[in-house]
């Protein structure tokens, strides 16, 4: 049987700048790619308009947008379909001229509530607070809760003092606190007394970032870059194939890595480590 | 010397309490202490509870601050969500949270615009208007917000129990979307800061300021009770302490009043206990000094005997006794005969050795039976109570028979002591004491006149009344003379015989009588030496000399006087002082006195007059020996008297021109002196050929009728210099010319 050539994704990548979190998925994209076009919004030297000009005029297939303000970028000039990944805040405006499809910023809460409930097989009740826009994360949030035997407890804030109070109204009634990304309601003064309040509540808090776990929190359930890259080269493959519409706006990642302060790991499906590791089942690829 | 009398007390010698001034003090020690200590604690507690105070003040506003602060960023937090979204849960809490603590009267919240939001209150009036911020409280507390101390409070020290807060409520947001690289780290200044509104505080913390004063207020109260409680027990523990002083008033009162023998009560405190001791110590020590200050007064000091002055007070009660009725008494003169011999030949300490061997014998002799008294020189008075005349006339023979065995040896000589004793009998107070010391002593002169070694009974004769009646009155015109200042001084000039001036004034004593005229010396002085009148007269003498000089020296700056002397003013231990304070009080240089004192008198009291004559020297003033050649006139004791001049006696210049003898004697004392470095005067110079032939023979000065008699105020001559004296003195020129001219001369 004769092995089918894989598809050649012709793309170009768009940072919003180089922070690290964007340049390990860039990376990534750059193994599976081979060598796109890479565009950093943050070189002042090229302006975004003329960046997306040459994107037009190099004839790739699709942009790959990481980070919010590339994304927003890739919507506004870009003259083929946009990828968003890194996004976890996207108002998509109406009079999109291109088809716009993301992968999920955070790896799926299935997988981080099992894991969590496997490095603390009490948790009962998890609260999350978010701002407005996300009613599909909190719906997944409460599936994923639900298939582990959990309840969760949300709130929707419009700022980061409504969140630290209802964090601490919140505080004596949960176990567990899921501190998502949404930096519209988040600071870094609230993060702290969040975490302080949470040690007072013996609230456990599972973040989004292992740097987080410097402030003392327990578990960190971040995404694997790697998963992050093949899910969008999977979602620009459906694009340019012309199965784009059957795939959901945003595509949820398959991996999660889950660290704990006494030791950091990778739970994925291809491979696991570590003492205090946990992770869920991988869903497989979309 | 007898001192000035004390100007503190009248005419009878008593002290003259009008001029004392009342040095009792008015202050009493125990309300002193008590005030210093009651005043220091009132400072020390006043300043305590002022500390109090302030400390409280401060402790409370600084927790005041505390407090307000952490309710206003409590209400910041609560109140946030007031600007966000309806939320009537969002009010209840606040006003749980404001109803919670009484001493915030009102909290208010204002948009960002500065009019208010909501307002709650602990007020009783709720009807107080909402006022929205001024301007300024607005500008001002905008740019508050993110900073390090985001709030504005207004309180001060004076109104520290009222505080109003003002703040302000923002947002802040990560500004990066995902937070996938968020690093805390790192991202704290990246936050965007929305300001949502304002939240103002009224606190009122009147009600601790309130208590604090009420603890104050206790506190105090406590301080003056423990002040009234601790003045109170002070006063009692002080006054029992202080009674040991008090209870010393009187023994040292009896102290003051003489009474050596008092007794102090011990004393329980150790400083009280040393007063005591010193006290007692004191008292001691003047009981010591009083015997021997008595001893001194009353004894003579080579003897051991009752002196002249002891022995008369003595005689004085024994007449007052026999006056009374109680028996009949006797008192016994006794003079020792030829008592100058032993003087002459063998010096006056051996005089003295035998004197005292004689008082020793007079005091076994008359037992406790009478008082022994030396009354001067060789002369020893004896008191015999209770006795007959026939028993006062064995004593005397007792006394004159032990007299004669006593066996005096002195340089391999022998002596016996042989006595004439004079006696009368006291049965009455028809004599006084002065009256029958003198009836005693004519006695013994009779004794003496009669042969010596042998006693006699005074018996009145007219010629001796009267003697004696004479006697007395001198005594009481001297003392009147004395009192009313009847003494007068006389100046009588003595010139240097080589140039003619006045070197220096002799004074001499002179009486006022009754009917004007002038007493000479020689008609008072022995009476007043007899009845103890010397001291006074020799005092009175100083004092008034020493005046008049400072008054002639005014015109007549070199005047100088030469002041005659008695035997007592030698014998005054405070000779020299008392000089000294009179030349000084009269600002006379010591040099302008000089001094006389008698050849007799210096050999008699050799040791003594020694130490005087030095003493005088010593302060400038100089000395010298009058009617020399009359007595010992051994030339060896000039070697052992210091003096300054010699004065020949009257005796060798009377028959000066016609006797060759008297001039060689001249000559020779006139070499002798200065050989010994002293200087030459020669008295009773009538004559103007005695004046030259003295000048001849080598005497320096001349005093007599014929350079000038004495006068009232001292008069300067100057005499007609002889030849001779004018060529010794040129001769003494050329001398010392040659002497200079042949002299070495320097280089």
């Amino acid at each position: 049987m004769e092995v089918p050539e894989p598809f050649k994704v012709e793309a170009a990548i768009v940072l919003s700048d180089r922070s690290p979190a964007f340049e390990k998925v860039a990376t990534e994209l750059g193994s599976l790619l081979g060598q796109p076009l890479m565009y950093n919004l943050s070189d002042k030297s090229l302006p975004p308009e003329d960046a997306f000009a040459a994107v037009t005029e190099s004839g790739v297939a699709v942009v790959i947008a990481i980070g919010l303000p590339a994304a927003q970028a890739a919507m506004s000039w870009s003259t083929v379909p946009v990828v968003y990944c890194q996004v976890f805040n996207l108002e998509e405006p109406d009079d999109l001229s291109v088809p716009v499809k993301g992968v999920a910023s955070i790896p799926p809460l299935s997988l981080q509530v099992e894991a969590w409930k496997q490095l603390d097989p009490e948790l009962q009740h998890i609260g999350a607070i978010l701002g407005n826009g996300h009613e599909d994360l909190i719906q997944e949030a409460k599936r994923a809760a639900a298939a582990n035997g959990v309840s969760v407890h949300y709130r929707i804030a419009n700022s980061d003092r409504e969140a630290l109070y209802m964090f601490q109204r919140m505080a004596p009634r949960i176990d567990g606190f899921w501190l998502f990304p949404d930096n519209r309601i988040l600071s870094v003064t609230v993060i702290e007394e969040i975490v302080r309040i949470a040690a007072h509540h013996r609230v456990r808090i599972a973040v989004f970032n292992d740097s987080l776990l410097e402030m003392g929190v327990a578990v960190s359930t971040a995404s694997v870059e790697a998963d992050i890259a093949a899910t969008v080269v999977a979602v620009a493959e459906k694009i340019i194939t012309g199965t784009g519409d059957m795939i959901p706006d945003l595509t949820p990642l398959d991996a999660v890595k889950i660290s704990t302060r006494t030791a950091i790991g990778e739970q994925s499906d291809t491979f696991a480590a570590g003492t205090d590791e946990a992770g869920g089942a991988p869903k497989g690829r979309l | 010397m007898t001192p000035n009398a004390p100007r503190s007390t009248n005419r009878k010698g008593q002290p003259d309490a009008r001029r004392q001034p009342d040095r009792r003090g008015k202050r009493v020690l125990i309300h002193e202490i008590l005030s210093l200590q009651l005043a220091i604690t009132a400072v020390i507690g006043a300043l305590a509870i002022a500390g109090l105070y302030w400390g409280g003040q401060w402790v409370l506003q600084d927790n005041y601050s505390r407090w307000a602060l952490q309710w206003t960023e409590e209400l910041n937090e609560l109140g946030a969500p007031l600007y966000l979204k309806g939320d009537a849960e969002v009010l209840l809490r606040l006003e749980t949270f404001t109803a919670r603590y009484p001493e915030i009267d009102r909290v208010t919240y204002y948009f960002q615009d500065g009019t208010p939001h909501h307002s709650i209150d602990n007020m009783r009036d709720h009807s107080l208007p909402m006022h929205p911020l001024s301007d300024d409280a607005l500008e001002k507390v905008s740019g508050l917000v993110g900073s390090d101390t985001p709030y504005l409070i207004d309180s001060s020290v004076f109104d520290a129990h009222t505080f109003e807060i003002l703040a302000p409520i923002w947002t802040e947001s990560i500004g990066s979307d995902g937070l996938f690289s968020f690093d805390p780290g790192s991202a704290a200044g990246d936050n965007a800061r929305n300001l949502a509104g304002f939240v103002e505080l009224e606190l009122d913390f009147s009600y601790f300021h309130e208590r604090l004063l009420t603890n104050i207020k206790i506190a105090t109260s406590v301080l003056l009770l423990l002040l009234v409680v601790s003045g109170f027990i002070g006063r009692r523990r002080l006054r029992r302490a202080l009674t040991a002083i008090s209870d010393l008033q009187q023994p040292i009162a009896e102290l003051a009043k003489g009474n050596l023998a008092v007794e102090f009560k011990p004393a329980r405190h150790r400083e009280i206990s040393e007063i005591v001791e010193a006290l007692e110590s004191t008292a001691s020590a003047l009981g010591e000094r009083n015997e021997r200050l008595s001893r001194l007064a009353n004894h003579d000091v080579l003897t051991g005997l009752y002196n002249r002055r002891r022995f008369v007070e003595e005689l004085r009660k024994e007449v007052h006794k026999v006056a009374t009725g109680r028996g009949e008494s006797a008192l016994l003169f006794i003079d020792l005969d030829q008592f100058k011999y032993v003087n002459d030949t063998c010096g006056h300490p051996a005089g003295d050795r035998l004197i005292r061997k004689v008082a020793d014998q007079l005091q076994r002799c008359v037992g406790d039976g009478g008082t022994v008294g030396r009354f001067g020189g060789d002369e020893f008075t004896v008191l015999v109570t209770n006795v007959t005349k026939t028993e006062a006339q064995t004593l005397a023979e007792i006394i004159l028979e032990d007299l004669r065995k006593v066996v005096h040896v002195e340089d391999d000589n022998v002596f016996h002591v042989h006595c004439s004793i004079g006696i009368t009998m006291i049965d009455s107070d028809k004599f006084d004491h002065d009256d029958l010391i003198s009836q005693a002593d004519i006695a013994c002169r009779d004794a003496k006149t009669s042969g010596r070694n042998r006693l006699a009974f005074h018996s009145m004769t007219e010629r001796e009344a009267e003697q004696m009646a004479a006697d007395v009155n001198w005594v009481g015109k001297l003392r009147e003379a004395i009192d009313k200042n009847l003494l007068l001084l006389r100046y009588q000039p003595i010139v240097r015989i080589a140039t003619g001036e006045t070197s220096h004034h002799e004074v001499l004593l002179r009486m006022k009588s009754e009917r004007g005229g002038m007493i000479s010396p020689d008609v008072f002085l022995p009476a007043a030496v007899r009845f103890g009148l010397m001291a006074e007269i020799d005092t009175w003498l100083i004092e008034t000399a020493i005046a008049e000089l400072a008054k002639y020296r005014v015109d007549t700056p070199d005047l100088r006087f030469s002041l005659n002397l008695s035997a007592n003013a030698f014998e005054a231990e405070n000779l020299t002082a008392f000089v000294l304070s009179e030349l000084t009080r009269h600002a006379i240089p010591p040099d302008c006195v000089t001094f006389e004192i008698t050849e007799s008198l210096a050999m008699r009291h050799l040791s003594h007059v020694e130490k005087q004559i030095a003493g005088l020297r010593e302060l400038g003033c100089e000395v010298s020996l009058d009617d020399f050649g009359t007595g010992y006139s051994s030339f060896s004791y000039l070697q052992k008297l210091p003096v300054d001049y010699i004065k020949i006696d009257g005796s060798f210049i009377r028959e000066l021109v016609r006797n060759p003898v008297d001039q060689k004697m001249v000559r020779m004392i006139g070499e002798i002196g200065r050989a010994a470095g002293m200087k030459t005067i020669a008295e009773y110079v009538q004559t103007g050929t005695a004046f030259t032939l003295l000048g001849r023979l080598g005497i320096d000065y001349a005093q007599g009728f014929y350079i000038g008699r004495p006068t009232a105020t001292p008069i300067r001559k100057t005499m007609p210099v002889p030849i001779d004296a004018r060529q010794a003195k040129r001769r003494r020129k050329e001398n010392k010319r040659v002497r200079h001219n042949t002299r070495p001369r320097p280089l």
